[in-house]
């Protein structure tokens, strides 16, 4: 007894408590709640909260309550740290869902491994949250950034039948512009087109508007581009869209989910209609799926978002891992269980697997078009004819 | 001596009783009372003696040295804490440095014994302790803890100077970075907006005819100051990076008058310089809403980063700067000072010591001398007793036995004075141990500076006392190891070095200056750069020193600091070509990029080809101001030639690694699709606009403008001619450009221009004389070179770069050729021999040229377009290098479809040709 009385202190010290009691499983999230991309978080939290809600109601996951405690890191990265260790150390939580952005990831993946809890459905599609093999205590539910990359590559390419040289790039000049042209240069390659260099790739300084130099580029490319990528903020990305069909300049532009669907239509305010995709990795909320229509009746009256949805369907997946375990809880076995997962079903209408190879609940990304101010879901083929008609007058008119 | 003594008192001696028994006992009596009068007067004696020998000592020698020994060690303890202060690399470790009450309190403790030891030392006839030793001594100490505070505050000053510095620095490059920003974001806005208006002209053309209106928007489209905007906007970024980079060096400057000039001749004419490009832009922008606001933005900036950068308040860059290196001199004055008071604080314990010294001497001869008396003393007495003895009877026991007490007595009383020697050897060992204590506080001196000391012998070897970081980089070293030796342990070479220059130093034969200097001066440990200083503290002869203190100093830092500025200088350099001349450093650098590919992909290549890629890339880069890569290239192809051999592996990484850091900073200006513009010079538009209204076919002006204009390499080439030539010493010399409005494919043709420079070279190198010698050979003073591109009948090009200067000298070239085996049966034989591989008919090989590399180059690039080179020119009468083109070299792609109005390529008027 003298022997083992100071190791279990230690075995204390060094590791996190349970995480849960009778009555309650605690939940922790460190997000963005205040700053410019507050309502990334905020949405994300609304989500999460409305699900959890849902669950409450019905008495609990095996007669626990879930309890939400969300921090605010104002998306930065020196706030993170802290803040996940408050989480774990001082709230005890049994598993940190739904954090938002990468660079704060770079800090929470690390505190999640080193505490053993887990961390469940960020919101970012970076590489960094979906290693090979996976990290054992973090869970996705998105698809990646480069799953959406090649969905807009394959679309463009193979349904609408734009050459891949006739895509042009317009990325932030930082990290995530170049993870997103990154992922591009894999998906054109995995199909033969080694090119992508000679591609016009516009670029704009992060944290500014100064499109103009990027667009110049765009514009005076060798071959005119019918299709732009674009990896940015949606600020950038909608000064972007509005130049450009000032100038006259007919293409699709691309967006990443990341950039916020609300915001960018709210910006576009009505330009680029039918010209403007965003590739989102949950389904439009107005679809019609057995978790949309759950999701929007829990919304009532508030507005329904691709965030929040987002937030709805991460929570649902995470309570769906909780359920089969049951009520002997540890977060080992939750780890197993949700690896264990054969045929996951969220309402989406789709069954979902997991193992301990692949950690990512969901692999779909569904392309919306911005349509009289609304984001629909569409199909590449409709941009087909009208972009074979414009490269047959370009090539008529001297193969530009 | 016992047994002696004893021997002969008590040996019992036959003598027959003569005298009466009374007289002898009385005698015998008396006899020994006389003995033990002596012996008590003797004993009395010695242990006065001893007595005032001791009672000097308890009372002068041992407080002397407590006082001389606590001296040394508030003196050890401040100077350490000086060391600690001075190396300290935070204002965080100072505060923990300040507290100096320790060795006050010792000092204070030991000032007050000082005026009484002084007082006794000087009575006991220490003469050498004046009368004022103790004023000396508190004024001396007084001194010396103020320059301490001093010494303390100044460190202080000079770190929050420092630490405030340092944080001005960043935030201003803070809002230079801003400012270059919403330069940045300007300069693409008018381009922008260039483009943009371009654009709609075209629209109008294409949709309808050529309508009044559309002519007029043409003239004013094309008329308009683009291109003067985007110089300003060019001067406005070249200015606010220069000045990114000045306020660098603000932080970098040794001395207050570098700083001085640095503001004077530097900072204040570039801010001068920038206000007036601001001015200058505003005055474009006239009535553009929205970049008016950008520009007030940028003037604000520019008002508000001189403020921050120069004014004469307290908290700007230079005010900062100035007052951190007045704290540094005053530092370094308190400093000085602080070593003059220690020296005169030491001597004063050293005399104090002395005197102790000497009276404690005193103390032994006396000690001495009483031994030896007493011994003498006794000797004598006991022959007497014997005497006595032997003139006594044998048979009176009585007087025998209270002689023996008496003798009993006496050598207890020996014993007695053993035991009391004894102890004071012990009482001497314990000062001395004292002593020691302050050379302790010495060794904690080495042991804590910064630099590494060693001293000497005159056979240039190790000496025992060295500081502790010494110990460190060098490792422990025993006493009388060759310095040489050590040295070789870390870096072979300047080993070596040592042991030849040292033997100078022993011979003495030159100035001993001149032969220290030759000593090594920078030794590699490790990742490490030590700087050696020697300075001779003793001679044997003039030039022939005894001992030499040897100062190592590790300078990584600063030659850290030094590298990185030549990497600023390189960058702004390469900017200014950059805003210069935007297209042609684009060539430059696409081209540079290629020719790196290739030395990177050696393993596929010819040594020679390689040879001739390192040289092309040394040329080019020198002309465009990266400096490093130049250096590199030119120190790789030294080897080269040196060991004939190709480049080796780590030469060639290093220049794609120099590459990689380069382009990378570089790409981030340049980042552009340089290629796929075309140049179009303004007349060449008037006249398209001239056409257009008279309603002319303009198609094949249109196909002409795919190539590129060759007027613009042209002029770059004799600009890098020109000024070659004044650095060469040949004066100011007459370029003369033809057809610079030939057009030629650009990217075919861009290797030929790149080696082209190397004919220019040439022609200047070889070919022109000096002013002196033209007018010896009755020539213009001014050498003269013609650089033309013709077209030849059959519709080719012919590139012609021919000079007025000595000529080739064929017989030279003959004898160069035949003693490589080349063939040299005809002109033509000649001419392929002076393209060959390597020969030069130089003799000396120099940074411009004479390795002979270049003109194979030339000669490469040419054949590789189908061309031909020709050699024309005697010896006196100039070259003419002549490259004659096919027709087919020089045809565009196939011609465009007749659809004048579907024209989008992009023009832009924002670079022409110079």
């Amino acid at each position: 007894m003298t022997v083992i009385f100071p190791s279990v202190l230690l075995a204390l010290a060094a590791e996190a408590g349970p995480g849960f009691d009778d009555t309650t499983i605690r939940v922790g999230m460190s997000t963005v709640l205040s700053g410019s991309a507050a309502g990334l978080g905020q949405e994300m939290k609304r989500g999460v909260d409305m699900y959890f809600a849902v669950v409450n109601e019905k008495g609990g996951v095996h007669g626990r309550r879930l309890e939400l405690t969300a921090l605010d890191d104002g998306y930065e990265p020196a706030r993170t740290a802290p803040n996940m260790r408050k989480l774990i150390d001082e709230h005890d939580v049994f598993a940190v869902v739904g954090n938002v952005g990468t660079p704060t990831a770079v800090v929470s993946v690390p505190i999640a491994n080193e505490k053993k809890v887990p961390l469940f459905g960020a919101l970012t599609g970076a590489g960094l949250l979906r290693r090979s093999p996976p990290d054992r205590y973090v869970l996705n539910f998105r698809a990646s950034y480069n799953q959406e990359m090649k969905a807009m590559i394959d679309g463009l390419v193979d349904e609408a039948g734009i050459p891949p040289d006739r895509i042009a790039f317009f990325t932030q000049n930082d990290a995530y512009g170049d993870a997103g042209f990154s992922g591009a240069a894999k998906a054109l390659r995995a199909r033969g087109y080694d090119e992508i260099a000679r591609n016009v790739h516009g670029r704009y300084q992060r944290n500014t508007v100064n499109v103009e130099d990027g667009l110049e580029r765009i514009l005076d490319a060798r071959l005119q581009p019918l299709a732009v990528i674009m990896v940015g903020t949606y600020k950038a990305c909608a000064k972007f869209v509005r130049l450009a069909r000032r100038e006259r300049f007919d293409a699709v532009f691309l967006n990443l989910s990341f950039v916020g669907a609300e915001n960018l239509a709210r910006e576009l305010d009505g330009v680029g209609d039918g010209r403007v995709v965003i590739t989102q990795v949950v389904p439009p909320p107005s679809a019609a799926l057995p978790a949309t229509v759950s999701y929007r009746r829990a919304a009532g009256a508030r507005p329904s978002t691709f965030n929040s949805l987002e937030g709805w369907l991460a929570a649902k997946a995470f309570v769906a891992g909780l359920e089969s375990v049951g009520r002997d809880l540890s977060r080992e076995k939750f780890i197993d269980a949700m690896e264990a997962s054969q045929d996951l079903d969220l309402g989406l209408g789709q069954s979902h697997a997991l193992s301990a190879d692949q950690h990512q609940v969901s692999h779909t990304v569904w392309p919306t078009l911005l349509r009289t101010g609304r984001w629909q879901e569409f199909r590449w083929a409709r941009f087909r004819r009208v972009l074979r008609q414009r490269l047959a007058r370009l090539q008529r008119t001297g193969g530009r | 001596m016992n047994t002696d003594f004893e021997g002969r008192i008590f040996e019992p001696k036959s003598r027959p009783a003569g005298a009466s028994v009374e007289t002898n006992l009385l005698r015998l009596s008396l006899g020994t009372l006389a003995v033990f009068a002596v012996l008590l007067g003797a004993f009395f004696w010695v242990e006065r003696r001893l007595a005032t020998s001791l009672g000097m000592n308890e009372t002068v020698v041992v407080p002397a040295r407590d006082v001389a020994g606590g001296i040394d060690e508030a003196l050890g303890q401040l100077l350490v804490r000086q060391s600690r202060l001075a190396g300290a690399s935070s204002s965080a470790s100072l505060e923990a440095l300040a507290d100096r009450s320790q060795a006050e309190a010792r000092l204070n403790e030991v000032r007050g014994h000082v005026g009484g030891v002084a007082e006794s030392l000087r009575k006991a006839g220490a003469s050498e302790i004046p009368h004022d030793f103790a004023s000396t001594f508190d004024e001396t100490f007084e001194g010396f803890l103020e320059a301490d505070a001093r010494f303390l505050s100044a460190t202080q000053v000079q770190h929050r100077s420092a630490e405030r510095l340092d944080a001005e620095i960043r935030s201003v490059e803070k809002d230079l970075k801003v400012f270059l920003e919403s330069a940045n974001g300007l300069s693409g806005k008018m381009r922008f907006g260039y483009g943009s208006s371009l654009r709609r002209l075209r629209r109008e053309l294409a949709a309808q005819g050529w309508t009044p209106r559309v002519r007029e928007a043409l003239r004013e489209e094309v008329m308009d100051s683009s291109n003067r905007r985007s110089r300003v906007v060019g001067d406005v970024l070249g200015l606010a990076s220069e000045l990114n980079r000045l306020a660098g060096k603000v932080g970098l400057t040794s001395n207050r008058d570098q700083l001085r000039s640095l503001v004077a001749n530097e900072l204040v004419p570039t801010r001068d310089r920038l206000i007036v490009a601001l001015e200058e832009l505003r005055h474009e922008v006239h009535g553009d809403e929205e970049l008016l606001p950008i520009v007030d933005r940028l003037d604000a900036s520019t008002a508000g980063l001189s403020i921050r950068i120069l004014s004469k308040d307290g908290e700007s860059l230079v005010a900062l700067k100035r007052s951190l290196l007045t704290a540094q001199l005053e530092g370094a004055e308190v400093q000085t000072r602080l070593a003059q008071l220690a020296g005169e604080a030491t001597k004063l314990s050293e005399a104090l010591l002395t005197a102790a010294e000497s009276e404690s001497r005193g103390f032994d001869d006396g000690l001495r001398s009483a031994g030896s008396t007493t011994r003498w003393l006794l000797l004598a007495v006991m022959i007497v007793a014997g005497l006595g003895g032997v003139l006594g009877f044998r048979s009176v026991r009585a007087s025998v036995k209270s002689l023996r007490a008496t003798n009993e007595d006496l050598v207890r009383l020996k014993d007695e004075l053993t035991e009391l020697n004894q102890g004071l050897e012990a009482k001497v060992a314990e000062r001395t141990a004292a002593l020691d204590a302050g050379n302790r506080a010495m060794r904690l001196v080495l042991d804590n500076v910064e630099q590494g000391l060693v001293t000497l012998d005159p056979k240039g070897r190790l000496q025992t006392q060295r500081s502790a970081r010494f110990d460190e980089w060098f490792g422990a070293q025993a006493e009388g190891t060759g310095f040489g030796q050590v040295i070789s342990g870390r870096d072979e070479k300047a080993g070596a070095f040592f042991h030849i220059a040292w033997d100078e130093v022993e011979e003495g034969i030159m100035p001993l200056d001149v032969n220290l200097s030759q000593l090594p001066h920078r030794v590699k440990v490790g990742g490490a750069t030590l700087h050696l200083d020697y300075r001779c503290i003793s001679k044997l002869s003039d030039d022939v020193p005894d001992q030499t203190l040897v100062m190592v100093s590790d300078i990584t830092q600063q030659l850290e600091r030094e590298r990185a500025e030549a990497a600023e200088r390189e960058f702004a350099s390469v900017f200014r070509h950059l805003m210069k001349d935007r297209s042609s450093f684009l060539d430059f650098f696409t081209e540079a990029a290629s020719i790196v590919g290739r030395i990177e992909d050696a393993a596929a290549q010819d040594p020679k080809e390689l040879f001739r890629a390192i040289h092309t890339l040394k040329g080019n880069c020198a002309i465009y101001g990266l400096e490093r890569m130049a250096q590199l290239c030119h120190e790789i192809e030294t080897a080269m030639v040196d060991e004939s051999r190709g480049p080796s592996e780590n030469e060639r990484r290093s220049v794609t690694g120099l590459w990689r850091e380069l382009s990378h900073k570089v790409g981030s200006l340049i980042d552009d699709g340089g290629q796929q513009r075309i140049n179009v010079q303004r007349a060449e538009l008037e006249s398209l606009i001239h056409q257009a209204r008279s309603g002319e076919e303009l198609l094949s002006t249109l196909e002409s403008w795919r190539g590129e204009p060759v007027g613009g390499r042209l002029d770059r080439l004799a600009e890098q001619g020109k000024s070659l030539a004044r650095r060469l010493g040949k004066g100011d010399c007459e370029f003369e450009v033809l057809g610079g409005d030939v057009r030629l494919p650009r990217e075919r043709f861009s290797a030929f221009w790149a080696s082209l420079a190397h004919v220019v070279r040439n022609a200047v190198d070889h070919g022109l004389e000096t002013p002196d010698e033209r007018i010896a050979s009755g020539k213009e003073p001014r050498g003269g070179v013609e650089l033309r591109v013709e077209s030849t009948p059959s519709g080719g090009v012919r590139v012609v770069v021919c000079d007025d200067g000595r000529g080739v000298d064929w017989e030279r070239v003959k004898r160069k050729a035949e003693s490589r085996g080349l063939p040299t049966h005809g002109p033509d034989d000649l001419v392929q021999a002076l393209f060959a591989d390597g020969l030069t008919t130089r003799d000396e090989v120099t940074t411009t040229s004479g390795r002979g590399v270049g003109m194979s180059a030339v000669k490469a690039a040419v054949s590789r377009l189908g061309g031909r080179v020709d050699v024309v020119g005697a010896v006196g009468e100039g070259t003419s290098f002549e490259f004659t083109f096919p027709p087919d070299a020089v045809a565009d792609s196939p011609p465009l479809e007749k659809r004048t109005h579907s024209m989008t390529g992009s023009i832009d008027l924002a670079t022409p040709p110079a």
